[in-house]
């Protein structure tokens, strides 16, 4: 037991060292508007002000509506596609998930710049097709629509994973024993996968209302602005409101932990023990008649959540100029040379923000396994709050992490400090991104008998060789998959980028944003391009080298 | 340190955090171009970038983009993040006094979209989403025209604003020598023709521009005192017109 308690030990000050302190130096200036001057004076003075302004409750309004669309909406377009691929044979599977990981390598802001330029006014669709939509696109329904595409792949992953897992072959079991098909997945493998999709659909939800660039891009022309594009706009635009900002961040991260309580509830006092040791041969489901419409589901969904964007991207790279159109005299590779030819800005950003990339796996992946750990195995007190710090960074966007950052680390009293050198850029990624390790170890260790253990214990192995040859290799596919989440979105993540990395420490999102800012789209979109053909290749090598091995 | 915005110069300067030098080089800079702590580095103009090929009358003032022919067709940079596009609006506020707004109030119920940054306004005019950018930098626009881009660059008849980009050394640099080593050379013929190079006015009156230089465009008159201190209540006041929140 002294074990566990060191790992406890541990595992909190690692949370507090991440997790806490950026959010602390939020919740003070929050509290004390005058903190940033060095004074506690008139705590809460600015309360009044702020949340007396009536666009407050429309911003809260629109936050929750846009967070409730586009969870609907990923549901309703993951859970089947996650069925069907988890439970039956769909031809090119493996070919549907790569495209399906696409949204994923594709960082949002590129990804909305992508949907502006193929349906405005016109743009690549009415070059091709004579019509355009933009009314549709720069509305609360576009941002629904694009949002939606952008995330929905969180929910596949998890149901295909869920139900492939144990879900399906307890579903087997039934099957057995007379139940119909349906009968089984409603009775066994959908209650079964229920976790998983209750945690991807909360996942969902945070990544909605704490997205920035899409609804700052689409939708404010159309008066249309949620908590995250007030909170950037009391932060940077002049002049800066700290303390309304703080206030507004603690906001949204009041209703993110709501939502996390409801999914607590949602899952309580079940038990999901389906790994028990025992082995199981599991044979996917023909589809049979089915085989058409499934295929033309899978079809059509991956052609507009992943082909359309990417078509975007691509034509706007190899165009020589924007005006020019699509035609084959406008092709042109310019964009790629002169990234070349950038005394070397490029190769050395995509190196920076690689090699950060694998850092904050790295870490993030460690810590995420503790922290599952502690939550699910150790029944001590701690543990609520663990899991709650956990998820924390879940419901704060990367500005106000941004800004905890430097309000936190920016301080004479620290004897050495991270801040304006590459290590507070790790540090931005591993709070923003740690909550996938700790919910994907969460659910996968929630699948994992205690008696695994126990049997470990009963043959004389400590804990320390029980975690490392028992659980780790049970939680792995979960956590691998998670910390390459980790890696693909660090390495592309803008807005803390912005506001933490020092002098001359250039990511790839930095430098597409500077070619986006300098009006040169399309270098932007060729250094998008190469970056999405590079993390989607190591992402497959990894996949690939981790399926050979089994 | 090189800024977009002339006024942080002068803020930083009026809080005195601001090395008291001035490059040799500036001999030939402009009075209204350098200050005690501070020199300009080069000269960019706003104006109103139009793409021919959209189907609309070529604009030659300000208030050309409120005709009903530019129905939902013009796009601003937000002047809460773009400080050029602020000081545009001060700069005709000054000059027009209530005939801005009135301007800024057509513009609004034509359609007029605000937002992001210089680059955010002037890509949907490049691909023909829109006519016409009120208030775009123009050497960003000369460099994507001189790329081959077809959009064109006019400079409004009743006058716009020549913002300066100021170069200064905070007092706190630990690294003040190679500082103003760099100023040094930024104001030397050579560092002023690779100002020019990306098309903005170089400050030295006697280093040539690449484009149109500054004598021949029409500026706006100079800001009175106090327009300064009373930006906020202005950008407040837009803000409130356009509906940002």
């Amino acid at each position: 037991m002294r074990a566990n308690r060191v790992l406890l030990l541990l595992t909190l000050s690692a949370l507090g060292a991440i997790v806490v302190l950026p959010i602390g130096a939020v919740l003070l200036q929050a509290i004390f508007p005058d903190l940033a001057q060095g004074s506690w004076a008139r705590p809460l003075a600015h309360l009044g002000e702020t949340l007396s302004n009536p666009a407050l409750l429309e911003l809260i309004g629109n936050t929750l509506r846009l967070g409730a669309c586009v969870v609907l909406l990923s549901a309703l377009l993951g859970i089947p596609l996650g069925c069907l691929r988890g439970l039956c044979r769909v031809p090119g599977a493996r070919f549907w998930d790569l495209l399906f990981l696409l949204p994923f390598m594709i960082p949002p802001y590129i990804a909305a710049l992508g949907w502006i330029l193929l349906l405005q006014p016109a743009g690549y669709l009415q070059q091709l097709a004579g019509s355009h939509l933009g009314g549709f696109l720069f509305s609360f329904s576009g941002v629904v629509f694009v949002m939606t595409l952008n995330v929905f792949p969180v929910v596949y992953f998890a149901v295909s994973r869920g139900m492939a897992g144990s879900a399906g072959r307890l579903a087997e079991v039934g099957r057995v024993f007379g139940g119909n098909p349906w009968r089984c997945f409603w009775r066994i493998s959908l209650p079964l996968a229920l976790p998983g999709i209750a945690a991807s659909l909360l996942l969902v939800f945070a990544m909605a209302i704490e997205e920035y660039g899409t609804p700052a891009v689409l939708a404010s022309n159309a008066g249309f602005f949620v908590l995250v594009t007030g909170i950037e706009r009391r932060f940077s635009d002049w002049p800066i409101d700290l303390p309304g900002a703080s206030l507004l961040s603690v906001l949204l991260v009041v209703m993110a932990m709501f939502a996390f309580i409801a999914q607590r509830r949602l899952t309580a006092g079940r038990s999901y023990e389906t790994l028990t040791g025992k082995p199981g041969e599991q044979a996917p489901r023909e589809l049979g008649a089915w085989k058409l419409p499934a295929l033309a589901l899978f079809a059509a969904t991956a052609s507009v959540a992943s082909i359309a964007p990417l078509f975007s991207i691509l034509a706007t790279a190899f165009s020589g100029t924007l005006s020019g159109g699509l035609s084959v005299a406008n092709l042109s590779t310019r964009h790629f040379e002169a990234i070349l030819t950038q005394g070397g800005n490029a190769t050395r950003a995509l190196l920076t923000s690689l090699s950060l990339g694998l850092g904050a796996a790295m870490l993030t992946g460690l810590l995420g396994l503790l922290v599952a750990y502690c939550v699910v195995r150790l029944r001590t007190r701690g543990r609520a709050i663990i899991d709650a710090l956990s998820l924390l960074p879940n419901t704060m966007p990367g500005v106000v992490v941004g800004v905890g950052l430097i309000l936190a680390w920016n301080q004479g009293f620290w004897p050495a400090t991270p801040y304006n050198t590459w290590v507070i850029l790790l540090l931005a990624y591993c709070c923003l991104f740690l909550p996938y390790p700790v919910r994907y170890a969460n659910a996968a260790l929630q699948q994992i008998g205690e008696n695994l253990e126990a049997a470990a214990r009963v043959h004389g192995a400590g804990m320390v060789v029980t975690l490392r040859r028992i659980l780790l290799p049970l939680v792995w596919p979960s956590l691998g998959a998670a910390m390459l989440l980790v890696f693909a979105i660090a390495s592309r993540e803008l807005v803390a980028s912005l506001l933490l990395a020092p002098t001359g420490v250039q990511t790839v999102s930095l430098f597409i944003w500077r070619q986006f800012e300098q009006g040169s789209v399309g270098q932007g979109m060729a250094m998008s391009s190469v970056t999405i053909a590079l993390t989607t290749s190591v992402m497959l090598l990894v996949s690939r080298k981790r399926g050979s091995l089994r | 340190m090189i800024s977009a915005s002339w006024e942080s110069a002068l803020d930083l300067d009026k809080r005195g955090w601001l090395l008291q030098w001035q490059s040799a080089n500036a001999a030939r800079v402009p009075a209204a171009y350098k200050g005690p702590a501070y020199v300009a580095q080069g000269l960019s103009a706003l104006a109103i970038v139009w793409n021919p090929k959209s189907g609309t009358p070529r604009p030659t003032d300000w208030a050309d983009l409120a005709k009903p022919e530019f129905k939902d067709k013009v796009n601003m940079p937000d002047p809460a993040s773009s400080g050029t596009a602020l000081e545009l609006l001060s700069g005709l506020q000054a000059a027009q006094g209530d005939r801005a707004w009135k301007l800024f109030e057509a513009l609004k119920a034509n359609g007029m979209a605000v937002g992001g940054a210089n680059a955010a306004a002037l890509n949907p005019v490049l691909q023909g989403a829109k006519a016409a950018v009120f208030g775009a930098v123009d050497y960003v626009t000369l460099a994507a025209v001189a790329k081959g881009e077809n959009v064109e660059v006019i400079f409004p008849a009743s006058g716009t604003i020549v913002a300066a980009r100021p170069m200064m050394i905070l007092k706190s640099s630990k690294a003040q020598e190679d500082a103003k080593k760099f100023v040094d050379y930024v104001l030397s013929p050579k560092g002023q023709a690779l100002v020019a190079d990306v098309y903005l006015m170089p400050a030295r009156s006697d280093v040539a521009a690449k484009r149109k230089p500054a004598s021949e465009i029409k500026v706006l008159p100079p800001e009175g005192e106090g327009a300064q201190a009373a930006r906020k209540s202005l950008l407040e006041r837009f803000s409130a017109l356009f509906g940002r929140k």
